[in-house]
């Protein structure tokens, strides 16, 4: 399978892997340094490749220069070798040998001894060569000072031109003469042939000067070496000539050719006579001339080409380095302009990037060249416009919806608004019905306490919330004995309120049946226990106190023990059975307790409201508060006592917020000389007096409820006649036309109870007079009924209505004082010492 | 060219000295009437040798030596062509015809390969310069009276 991959596939990837390090190269390098590296080495390249060339150029002008060194220093060893050659052939007698002749020798001697060649010249003998000609040219002076032969002069002369050759020659090859590329035959003439020939030219005349018969042949032989030296002196003008040949070197050498082939016939000729060497003397003399200037032509001919050469040469220098130098600046030119020009594209796509990333979705990038960056931005200008459509819908549907929110939450506010203000109106009408509830809970319990000359009473609660679930009640029982109880109900709120209501009445029903204590909450547990839907228990002190002899009957259903303040200050816990709470279940049995109170004594009921009081600190106000308080009060009166104990309560708990009802009931016996002090204040009274109900109502002490911002509405005063009844109903119409419900109601309480007392408590005394006063606040209309008659509660001493029983039988009073009750919210009687005082209260809230 | 003429010369020398020197002391011995002429050969008293072989003497008078062992350059004094003494010297001692040694120093002059020895005209002359030029060699016919030169080989003519 592996094997099938398609070539196609195998390339690239190979191709990858070959471009890998130059991948991973130009992946760590900015666009500068990439650029800067590709021109680094195309410069390095293009200097490395130039190099030789330049080299090469110099190494040939440095040759050609040294070429032409080696030719002045030839032109120099042809004048030496000109004067020696023409010294051979002077005779003994002419020898003249001329000090500049002999200075030129001595330069060139000196000159061959260190010769100051450049080091690109190759390794030479010339000291060697000089020294060899020094010592020729010393023999050959050294026979100056000799007697001595023709052939030994002309052989120092000889040794001393042939080490000259040599030197010309080795000259020639140490300026590299020989191994020019184009004068090599041309330098092989000058620095080898021509001198050769002009030495030979000389010396074939002097040896047959001599007359020597061994030297005239070598005179002779020696036309071998000039025919020899004809082909290399063509091939070495060949290389000279130059197509116009303005220096006629051709035609000097074909003179030369020509001449020496003459000098030849010359020799011929003397060899046949002697006599003829004076003609050859001229003609070698001549043709010597002719070779020297030849060989200077040729040489001058020679230095002009090299010279045209080394300008040649460094033209071409200056040419590779000016085309260097131009590829270079191009390359640095082209470089720098795609440089700046992609950088410039590169800058303008990161800038449109960085506007679109900060929010300007319009910006485009425009980029004028013809590379790939166009794509690239290209690219960002489709995605730019695509984002930006996208973000219009995006926005469209957001504004939509915002829209559409908008309304729904218009409409949802209105709504609310809507429901809030019913809910504000039904929390009104809750908070209406609890202060209604709570008004009335307030309003069954009694506001009114007995306070004889034997004792005094008084009671309280303060609900913890609008509804209390505390309950207290005081009531006359037969033979003036006094029912009253505490108690608290389970639990806060509306349930334990309507619990706290169906309890007191079970327990006010059952204590009028005049049983025991421990009967009462015992049967009052059975009754409370049938009907108990939400499982509340209520606890509960029941006493009921003899004022007679201070006896005091009680019985406990878990409720705290009342305390016993005695008159020297001791406080006691009354003994209590630990029975159980009403209402948990039924069948339960309740024990009788019994205490005497002495005179001055003080007894307490409370609730646990009291003792468990918290303050800001979560303390409880706790029993041995109470204790201590009930220790230091000595107040005598119940009311008063009762005010501080509310207040010490307050000022312990401070501003927290109350935890619970709080409701106390303080009955005080007063002390016997109060007691004294008041029966002697009523002489009319007899013994009996003492008891309530046997005085036809008991003596009240202190004002009724109080109500504030009261307006006096109707101030009456009538005859006690059944007849003027009438004369006050319509008074109070009057008085109330704005609430003719409440006029019927206070009419019909008014006669009634007008009715009773004139019938029951004046016995039917025509002209007495009673007075009626109607007053009322926001909330509350209060009837005021005063009378002058003997002490008289119609609401106590009027019997128990029968409903059963039909109207006509029903005994007189008793229906219509219960009538009264139903129909005003509260109603009292009161005696106070000048007459009965009956208040009634009616709400004036619809 | 040179080059070839010089071996061509030393080849011939070195053919020719061998049997040139056996006829040469055949003919001392069978050819009494030459008898009481003597070949001196004499130097310089600074020269470093004190005698000499026949040979060397031949390269020293062909130029082919020119320096003595302790590096001073010989002179070598020559009698004039013509002079009885000197053929027979060169006969004897190198083993060259007047014409061959014409011939030689020809083609040495010509060349300029060497100088010939310089050539005086009597013994007396050469003598008198053996004595007086320092590392010169020459040859007389009579043992000089003074002792102001070094006789290195003597030959007997006879």
């Amino acid at each position: 399978m592996s094997a099938a991959v398609p070539a196609t596939v195998r390339a690239p990837y190979r191709w990858s892997r070959v471009l890998a390090p130059a991948s991973w190269l130009s992946g760590r390098l900015s666009f500068s340094r990439k650029f800067l590296l590709v021109g680094s080495v195309m410069l390095v390249t293009l200097a490395l490749l130039s190099w030789p060339l330049l080299r090469k150029a110099g190494q040939d002008a440095q040759n050609a220069e040294l070429e032409r060194r080696g030719l002045t220093a030839l032109a120099q060893q042809a004048a030496v070798l000109d004067t020696l050659v023409r010294q051979r052939g002077e005779l003994n007698g002419e020898r003249s040998e001329t000090p500049a002749a002999k200075a030129k020798l001595q330069a060139l001697l000196a000159w061959a001894t260190s010769p100051q060649l450049p080091p690109s010249a190759p390794p030479n003998t010339l000291p060697a060569l000089g020294q060899r000609l020094q010592q020729q040219w010393q023999q050959l002076q050294d026979l100056g000072t000799q007697e001595d032969d023709a052939q030994r002069r002309f052989a120092a002369h000889t040794g001393t031109i042939n080490a000259l050759l040599a030197l010309m020659r080795e000259s020639g090859r140490a300026h590299r003469l020989n191994v020019d590329p184009r004068l090599d035959a041309a330098f092989e003439m000058l620095t080898h042939r021509l001198p050769l020939v002009m030495e030979t030219l000389t010396k074939q005349q002097d040896a047959l000067a001599m007359s020597s018969d061994s030297l005239t042949s070598y005179a002779v032989a020696a036309q071998v070496v000039l025919s020899e030296a004809t082909p290399a002196l063509h091939a070495g003008m060949q290389q000279l000539l130059t197509p116009d040949d303005r220096a006629g070197l051709q035609a000097q050498l074909d003179e030369l050719l020509s001449r020496i082939e003459r000098q030849q016939d010359a020799v011929d000729k003397v060899l046949e006579s002697p006599q003829t060497l004076a003609e050859l003397r001229p003609i070698a003399g001549a043709n010597l001339t002719q070779a020297q200037a030849l060989l200077v032509a040729s040489t001058a001919q020679a230095d002009a080409m090299l010279q045209e050469r080394l300008t040649q040469l460094r033209r071409s220098q200056w040419q590779v380095g000016a085309l260097l130098v131009g590829a270079m600046a191009a390359i640095a030119y082209l470089f720098a302009g795609i440089y700046v020009s992609t950088l410039r594209s590169l800058r303008r796509l990161s800038q449109g990037t960085q506007d679109f990333c900060a929010g300007r979705l319009d910006t485009r990038i425009h980029i004028d060249t013809q590379d790939e960056l166009v794509l690239v931005a290209g690219n960002f200008n489709t995605v730019a416009s695509e984002v930006g459509r996208l973000l219009d819908v995006i926005r469209e549907q957001n504004e939509s919806r915002q829209r559409e929110l908008e309304r729904l939450v218009q409409l949802r506010t209105l709504e609310l608004a809507d429901k809030n203000d019913q809910l504000h109106l039904a929390a009104l009408r809750v908070q209406e019905e609890l202060a209604s509830a709570r008004d009335m809970q307030q309003a069954i319990l009694p506001q009114h306490f007995p306070d004889t000359t034997d004792f005094s009473m008084q009671a309280c609660m303060h609900p913890a919330r609008e509804l209390g679930g505390d309950f207290y009640d005081c009531f006359a029982l037969s033979e003036g004995r006094w029912g009253f109880l505490v108690a608290d109900v389970a639990g806060k709120g509306v349930g334990a309120a309507f619990f706290m209501a169906v309890s007191r009445t079970v327990l006010q029903d059952l204590a009028q049946d005049e049983l025991g204590p421990e009967e009462v909450l015992g049967r009052a547990n059975d009754l409370l226990s049938g009907r108990n839907p939400m499982e509340l228990f209520v606890t509960a002190c029941y006493c009921i106190y003899d004022p007679r002899d201070g006896s005091l009957a009680y019985a406990s259903a878990g409720h705290p023990p009342p305390l016993l303040r005695t008159a020297q200050g001791e406080v006691l816990n009354l003994d209590c059975a630990n029975d159980i709470a009403l209402g948990v279940m039924p069948g339960m049995s309740y024990s009788r307790r019994h205490a005497h109170l002495a005179y001055g004594d003080t007894l307490l009921l409370y609730t646990d409201g009291i003792t468990e009081a918290f303050d800001a600190a979560e303390n409880a106000y706790g029993e041995k508060h109470l204790i201590s308080w009930l220790q230091r009060n000595q107040e005598p009166q119940a009311a008063a006592k009762l005010v501080s104990l509310v207040r010490d309560v307050a000022d312990f708990v401070g501003g927290a917020e109350p935890s619970d009802d709080l409701t106390a009931l303080l009955l005080c016996r007063k002390a016997r000389e109060d007691c004294v002090a008041l029966s002697d204040a009523h002489p009319d009274s007899t013994a009996p007096s003492a008891y309530p109900l046997d005085l036809g109502a008991m003596t009240v002490s202190h004002a009724p409820q109080e109500l504030n911002n009261k307006t006096l509405l109707l101030e009456h005063t009538l005859l006690s006649r059944v007849e003027e009844i009438a004369h006050l109903a319509e008074a109070v119409d009057q008085a109330l036309t704005e609430r003719p419900d409440v006029a019927f109601a206070v009419n019909l309480c008014l006669e009634e109870l007008l009715t009773n007392t004139i019938q029951h408590g004046l016995h039917g005394a025509p002209n007495r007079l009673i007075n009626v006063r109607l007053s009322r606040s926001d909330e509350w209309l209060e009837i005021i009924v005063k009378d002058d008659a003997p002490p008289f509660d119609p609401f106590v001493e009027a019997p128990a209505p029968s409903l059963e029983a039909g109207v006509e039988e029903r005994a007189v009073g008793g229906l219509g004082v219960h009538m009264v009750k139903t129909m005003m919210d509260e109603v009292r009687a009161f005696y106070d010492g000048s007459g009965n005082l009956i208040v009634l209260l009616k709400t004036l809230k619809r | 060219m040179k080059l070839h003429h010089q071996h061509v010369h030393r080849a011939r020398l070195a053919l020719f000295s061998l049997p040139t020197l056996l006829a040469l002391l055949c003919f001392t011995a069978v050819q009494p009437a030459l008898a009481g002429n003597e070949l001196i050969v004499i130097a310089h008293k600074d020269v470093a040798l004190n005698k000499i072989s026949p040979e060397r003497i031949t390269q020293i008078y062909l130029r082919q030596q020119q320096s003595w062992p302790d590096g001073q350059p010989i002179q070598p004094i020559d009698l004039r062509e013509g002079s009885g003494i000197r053929r027979a010297f060169y006969d004897q001692i190198t083993g060259r015809s007047p014409g061959q040694l014409r011939a030689f120093w020809a083609r040495q002059s010509f060349t300029g390969m060497g100088l010939p020895p310089r050539q005086v005209d009597s013994d007396e002359e050469v003598t008198r310069l053996v004595q007086s030029t320092p590392g010169a060699i020459g040859y007389v016919s009579r043992r000089p009276s003074g002792a102001a030169v070094k006789v290195l080989l003597t030959a007997n003519l006879d």
